[in-house]
C-alpha cells in the first residue's frame, strides 16, 4: 500500500509543481504587459497626442495590471514554496527504500501546507480565469491587428503575439482548472483526516 | 514542520522525535511548538503513558513508550489511507 501510496504521492506533487509553475509565469507575464503598457501607451507618447483623462486611464489600468500580476507572483511562490521541500526530499529518495513514517511526514506536511494556503489556492481559480480571459483578448486583438494590416510589413509580428497571448490565455484558464481540482482533491483527503481523529482520539484516550 | 497541523498531527510528530530520548527545548524546536503549548502536549502525553520522562541528573529527557507505537502506525495508516479515498489529482 505505501508504495502505491508513494507514487499517487509523487505524481499529485509533481503536476501540482508543473501548475503552479506555469501559474507563476503567467503572472510574471501580466506584470510585464502592464509594466510595458505603462511605459508605451501612458509615459512614453508626447503629452499633446493624448489627452489627459486618457492617459489616466490608462495608467489606472497598467497599474491594476502591475499589482494584479504581482499579487498572482507572490502567491504562487508562497504556494511554491511548501511543495517545494517536500519534493526535493522525495527526489532525494527516488530510487531507494521509503520509510512509511518518512511517507506519512510527507503526508502530513503537505495537509498542513494545504491547510495555510487553503485560501490563496482557492483565490487563484478567479486570478487565473480573468488572467486567461485577458491574455485571450489580447491575442484576438493582436490577430485583428494582423488581419487588419494588410500591406504592413510588421503585420506577422502581430500573428506572432497572437499566438503567445491566446497560448498563455489558454494555458492560464487550464491552470484554473487543476487547481480547483486539486482544490476539490486536497479538501476531500482534509475532511477524511478529520473524520479519522475520532480513531486517533480512542486510541490517545485508552489506558 | 510548520503550518497548521491538527493536535493529533502534533502528537504523532512529538512521539516519532522521541523514539530517542529528546530534551524539552529540543522537541519544541523540532515540532515549531512554543514552550507553552509544548509542555501542554507534553504532559497530556506523559500523562497517558505514552512519553516517559528520564531524569538524569540535571538533564530531563522524553522518551516515546512501547504504547506509542500503537498510536503511530495507526496515524499512519490512516493517513497513507486517504490516498486511497480521495479523487487522484494529475495533469
Amino acid at each position: 500500500m505505501a508504495e502505491n501510496t508513494l507514487t499517487q504521492f509523487r505524481k499529485e506533487l509533481d503536476s501540482f509543481f508543473i501548475i503552479v509553475s506555469m501559474n507563476m509565469a503567467a503572472g510574471a507575464l501580466a506584470m510585464a504587459l502592464g509594466l510595458q503598457y505603462l511605459v508605451v501607451r501612458t509615459l512614453d507618447l508626447p503629452i499633446w497626442q493624448v489627452s489627459a483623462p486618457l492617459r489616466l486611464l490608462s495608467a489606472v489600468f497598467s497599474l491594476i495590471c502591475i499589482g494584479l500580476g504581482l499579487g498572482w507572483v507572490l502567491s504562487s511562490i508562497r504556494i511554491l514554496r511548501g511543495v517545494k521541500s517536500v519534493r526535493r526530499e522525495i527526489r532525494h529518495r527516488e530510487g531507494g527504500p521509503v520509510p512509511e513514517e518518512l511517507l506519512t511526514c510527507w503526508i502530513v506536511r503537505t495537509l498542513s501546507h494545504y491547510r495555510e494556503n487553503r485560501a490563496r489556492i482557492r483565490w487563484m481559480v478567479p486570478v487565473s480565469v480573468i488572467g486567461g480571459i485577458a491574455f485571450l483578448l489580447l491575442g484576438i486583438s493582436n490577430l485583428v491587428q494582423g488581419v487588419l494590416g494588410t500591406g504592413d510589413p510588421l503585420r506577422w509580428f502581430a500573428f506572432a503575439a497572437a499566438g503567445i497571448n491566446i497560448t498563455i490565455g489558454i494555458a492560464s484558464i487550464a491552470c484554473a482548472l487543476y487547481f480547483h481540482r486539486y482544490s476539490a482533491s486536497w479538501d476531500e483527503r482534509i475532511e477524511a483526516a478529520a473524520r479519522s481523529e475520532d480513531a486517533l482520539k480512542c486510541a490517545l484516550e485508552r489506558r | 514542520m510548520a503550518g497548521r497541523r491538527t493536535s493529533y498531527e502534533i502528537y504523532w510528530e512529538i512521539l516519532v522525535y522521541c523514539r530517542t530520548p529528546r530534551a524539552f527545548t529540543a522537541i519544541i524546536n523540532r515540532c515549531d511548538l512554543n514552550s507553552k503549548t509544548g509542555q501542554e502536549y507534553l504532559q497530556f502525553l506523559v500523562t497517558r503513558e505514552y512519553l516517559a520522562i528520564a531524569d538524569s541528573g540535571e538533564r530531563t529527557t522524553y522518551q516515546s513508550t512501547p504504547r506509542a507505537a500503537e498510536y503511530i502506525a495507526l496515524f499512519s495508516s490512516l493517513y497513507q489511507k486517504l490516498f486511497d479515498s480521495a479523487p487522484e489529482f494529475r495533469l
